[in-house]
């Protein structure tokens, strides 16, 4: 995975160059890595996420390509909505000036956790909240700015809140089954 | 810091089962509902004395407020923590509160990450640290680093040639890292 260091200004020319997609965090340009089930498990959210944004004209959703300015740093997230009270129109950016009004990030065995805490942390700052997915544990994270953390397990529900009203998923449903051997 | 027991309870019923005689001489954190003792090494136990006392030579300068070791806890956005070190300022909490874990969250809670760390528990409890208005200093050993997370502001990284600010919390306040760090003699 490649990794190196440069300023953001170098980072926004160069990314625009590259086959892959690539984050700037704290200085470095990352590149984004996945698996096959992390994937399945952004698309499935992504995909419910656009369902519901869509038919309820709320705003727009971008899946694991979607990249976003945050605190001065590039990050690029599993799935995010911005709401069209904050963002009318699409963004034509490769990294959108507004950082989204919801992240979510599933994590994979590749991830580097420490580097998901500064991205969440900055997120916070930004006001935007973030929900984490844990394929592993099957939990499912809600981190809201100046709210506490609240982690729900896979009979629980997450739900839209203020910022999706009436979006509602079992946390188990985001993690397909993996199939008995 | 490490996973000792694995076992979801209430804060009430935390509270309780930390005051029973058996527990009496260890220590646990309640992150998530989740129990977890908190076990340490001498290389993270090292580096947070170092730092606590610091602050503390500071504070007999600057009567700002009071720091805490690595038992004393504190109640944060409804959960049980024990920072390695901690301040609370006198304006937040004019005397001890003589209670297991502090009602009142401090103004600076410093984490000294040890191998046996989840780094997922560490995520969660910098997001409850920023929801309580707490400043986190996360002291990373191995790679001599630390990254400062303020509520509303961006993440910083300080690496081990540099310079620790107090800020807000502790004005004029200055570490240089290298001196933190155990050396070999």
């Amino acid at each position: 995975m490649l990794r190196q260091r440069m300023t953001v200004e170098a980072f926004d020319l160069w990314a625009r160059g590259q086959d892959r997609d690539y984050e700037y965090i704290r200085g470095e340009a990352l590149e984004v890595v996945s698996n096959n089930y992390s994937s399945q498990v952004g698309i499935l959210i992504g995909g419910m996420l656009a369902v519901y944004v869509t038919q309820n004209q709320l705003g727009h959703v971008t899946g694991a390509d979607g990249g976003y300015q945050v605190m001065g740093e590039r990050y690029i997230t599993d799935a995010a909505f911005v709401s069209r009270s904050k963002q009318p129109q699409p963004s034509r950016e490769a990294y959108n000036s507004n950082p989204p009004d919801l992240a979510i990030e599933v994590l994979s065995p590749s991830d580097d956790v420490d580097r998901i805490r500064i991205k969440i942390a900055n997120y916070l700052a930004a006001g935007t909240v973030v929900w984490v997915l844990d394929p592993d544990a099957k939990v499912a994270e809600v981190y809201r700015p100046g709210q506490s953390v609240v982690v729900i397990d896979e009979n629980g529900t997450l739900d839209g809140g203020e910022l999706l009203p009436g979006f509602q998923v079992r946390v188990g449903d985001v993690f397909p089954p993996e199939a008995d051997v | 810091m490490a996973l000792q027991i694995r076992q979801t309870m209430t804060a009430a019923a935390f509270d309780e089962w930390v005051r029973l005689p058996e527990n009496s001489e260890r220590r646990f954190e309640r992150i998530a509902g989740e129990v977890v003792e908190v076990v340490s090494n001498d290389e993270a136990s090292e580096i947070a004395i170092n730092i606590a006392a610091e602050i503390r030579l500071y504070l007999k300068q600057h009567a700002l407020g009071r720091v805490t070791g690595a038992d004393g806890g504190y109640i944060v956005a409804g959960h049980h923590y024990i920072p390695d070190v901690a301040f609370i300022s006198y304006e937040k909490q004019s005397g001890p509160s003589g209670e297991a874990y502090n009602p009142n969250p401090p103004d600076l809670a410093v984490e000294v990450v040890s191998p046996s760390d989840r780094p997922e528990r560490l995520m969660i409890k910098v997001g409850n640290y920023l929801a309580a208005g707490v400043v986190v200093w996360v002291v990373y050993p191995t790679e001599h680093e630390v990254q400062i997370y303020k509520p509303g502001q961006p993440v910083e990284l300080i690496d081990s040639s540099g310079t620790l600010s107090g800020g807000d919390v502790l004005p004029g306040f200055e570490l240089v890292l290298q001196e933190i760090f155990p050396r070999s003699s």
